[in-house]
């Protein structure tokens, strides 16, 4: 089944001579289970692709569709439990919660979206342990290295079990060992739990774990490497 | 609730050093009221508390006692006049007495000690008979004590005091209560020559489930020259009492405002701090409400332990009270400017949500910028 459709999208941000085209006619589809990578310099609109497809962004023209509903239909609090409930969004800047700890940030979903707070609450110490950090669970971010940083905000997009998992640039403080085995960790929660999921990435290495690569350009999406 | 909890018990310092704040504010509040309660009561507490149910004025005095002149004769006349039960004698006579060595004021009042106006009830001691006087206990503090005895200046007239009421002080001074006759017999001892003693006010007490004021009306209709308040009015009539209460209500209400800025400017300068993470929270799925009830009950929270830390502090600043300078903590006054403080500061809080309605989810997306 179709998981996402993107269809004709646009995006510019701002007015005038001072509008910036970040998205131009981008077209993808994806199905349930397929893991994607998605390349392209800095600047050429990835993050904005994923805030379309997460319901953060509103594009300019063209219709997102995730499942059978159309983001466009959504009113802003449909969007709001839309993205709580079924979006697992790993942000450029990790985004983790100053004063709650890596596991709060990751149980502070129950509170949040729909699934019983029981739920996430054992899944949270299970992907603690698959992420490897178990032993760091108690600790503020301030306390925790980049790394550690980026597989909480990982763990916090998995944990409500999200139909549709978007992340930006997972891998950037990661070294190879620590990003293979996180990328590994994505692909079979992807593979196993029926999701679609995009990656952002520069790393060329961490595409062999992905099932399609799509670049983009200036907005411009550009089919298979 | 988990948000809120949890930013409250890792910025315990900040939100502890803001509730001690509050808590000196509201403080400062309560101590305030009470202060001006104390106050008012020094001055008028011999009107407001008095027994007999109206106070009859001379008209031409706007209810202040001491230029309120009467004859004697109308008491006859007030007595007749429907619904009253019985009419009595007041003198009020301000003078200069000595207490041991010292020289101090006293105001001194003649009454029916068993008709209206009666010194009672009596707190300590006994009432007093031929040569004695019963005083307002807040008159300890200038050196008054049951057992000792009043000089009066210049005349030497001397009186004993047997015992005390409360809450009975007029004019901020000491007060003294004696029989009628003798305080007939001090004032022409006082100003010799005097022809006619003159009555301060005539006391009356009205026929049960009366209402004082109706009554106080029909005498001020029936009898010329004459207004009937009940003690109410009367002690709020009193010259001075508005502009006491007035300049009290205006400091009161400026602290009470600055509590509530206090409070919002807190939440407000926490709340652009906390940005970046209100930002992520709804862009992960965190709805503006969840977010707002996140911040109030922090205010909530903070407000309450203030105000029992405020009200502690007056616990506290209690047990220094004395008959001089009492003071007591009035459980409806705390949970009056608990709540007046807590519902302005729920809606100072608003300002604070307002400003992350404002943020835009999509920001959490792009990087650190
Ligand atoms: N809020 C915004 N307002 C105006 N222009 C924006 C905004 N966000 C992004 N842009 C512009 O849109 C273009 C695409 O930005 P985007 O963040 O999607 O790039 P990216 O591919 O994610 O880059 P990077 O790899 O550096 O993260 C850029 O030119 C950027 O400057
Ligand atoms: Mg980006």
């Amino acid at each position: 089944m179709t998981a996402i459709n993107v269809d004709d999208v646009t995006k510019i941000y701002g007015e005038g001579h001072t509008a910036v085209r970040a998205l131009r006619d981008a077209s993808l589809e994806l199905r349930d289970n397929e893991f994607l990578a998605l390349l392209g310099p800095s600047g050429s609109g990835k993050t904005t692709l994923l805030s379309v497809i997460g319901g953060l962004l509103a594009p300019t023209s063209g219709r997102v569709t995730i499942g059978d509903t159309a983001l466009a239909g959504m009113s802003k609090k449909e969007q709001t439990r839309f993205r709580a409930n079924r979006v697992g969004f790993v942000f450029q800047g990790f985004n983790l919660v100053p004063f709650l700890t890596a596991r709060e940030n990751m149980t502070v979903m129950g509170s949040i979206s729909d699934a019983p707070r029981s739920e996430i609450e054992a899944r949270a110490d299970q992907l603690l342990d698959e992420l490897g950090l178990t032993d760091r669970k108690n600790n503020l971010p301030e306390q925790l290295s980049g790394g550690e940083r980026q597989r909480v905000a990982i763990g916090r997009a998995l944990v409500t079990d999200p139909d549709l998992i978007l992340v930006d640039e997972p891998t950037a403080s990661l070294d190879t060992e620590l990003g293979t085995q996180v990328v590994r960790l994505l692909a079979t929660e992807i593979k196993t739990r029926g999701k679609a999921g995009i990656m952002v990435t520069h790393d060329l290495r961490m595409v062999e774990y992905t099932d399609r690569t799509v670049r983009i350009l200036d907005g411009e999406l550009l089919d298979e490497a | 609730m988990f948000i809120a909890l949890r930013d409250l018990w890792r910025s315990k310092l900040r939100f502890g050093l803001l509730t001690g704040a509050v808590g000196l504010l509201v403080f400062l509040l309560l101590f305030l009221n009470t202060l001006s309660a104390t106050l008012l009561d020094f001055f008028i507490g011999a009107i407001e508390s008095n027994s007999a149910d109206v106070l009859v004025y001379e008209e031409t005095a706007r209810r202040n006692l001491q230029a309120s002149r009467l004859d004697a004769s109308l008491i006859d006349d007030i007595a007749a006049v429907p619904g009253v039960v019985e009419a009595a004698p007041v003198g009020e006579l301000t003078l200069t007495a000595q207490i041991g060595e010292d020289l101090t004021d006293l105001s001194l009042w003649g009454v029916d000690l068993d008709g209206p106006g009666r010194p009672a009830p009596i707190v300590e001691g006994r009432p007093p008979g031929p040569g004695e006087v019963v005083m307002d206990e807040s008159g300890m503090a200038e050196g008054f004590k049951i057992g000792e005895t009043i000089t009066l200046v210049p005349s030497g007239t001397e009186l004993d005091i047997v015992g005390f009421v409360r809450d009975r002080r007029y004019a901020v001074i000491a007060t003294a209560y004696l029989d009628f006759a003798e305080w007939v017999a001090v004032f022409e001892a006082e100003f010799p020559g005097t022809p006619v003693v003159p009555l301060s006010l005539i006391a009356v007490d009205v026929d049960d489930g009366l209402d004082p004021a109706v009554v106080g009306d029909r005498i001020t209709t029936a009898v010329a020259g004459v207004e009937g308040l009940d003690r109410t009015t009367a002690a709020r009539g009193t010259p001075g009492v508005d502009s006491i209460s007035q300049s009290f209500n205006l400091i009161v209400g400026i602290t009470f405002g600055i509590v509530v800025l206090v409070v919002a400017f807190f939440f407000l300068i926490l709340t652009v701090q906390k940005l970046r993470s209100f930002v992520a929270l709804r862009a992960i799925g965190a709805s503006v409400g969840y977010l707002a009830r996140s911040l109030i009950i922090q205010v909530i929270a903070l407000v309450t332990l203030g105000s029992l830390v405020g009200a502690g502090i007056l616990r506290v600043a209690t047990l220094g009270s004395n008959p001089a300078f009492p003071l007591s903590v009035d459980g409806r006054l705390v949970l009056t400017v608990t709540g007046a403080v807590l519902g302005s500061s729920i809606l100072a809080g608003l300002l604070s949500v307002g400003r992350i309605a404002r943020t835009d989810p999509a920001d959490a997306a792009q990087g650190i910028r």
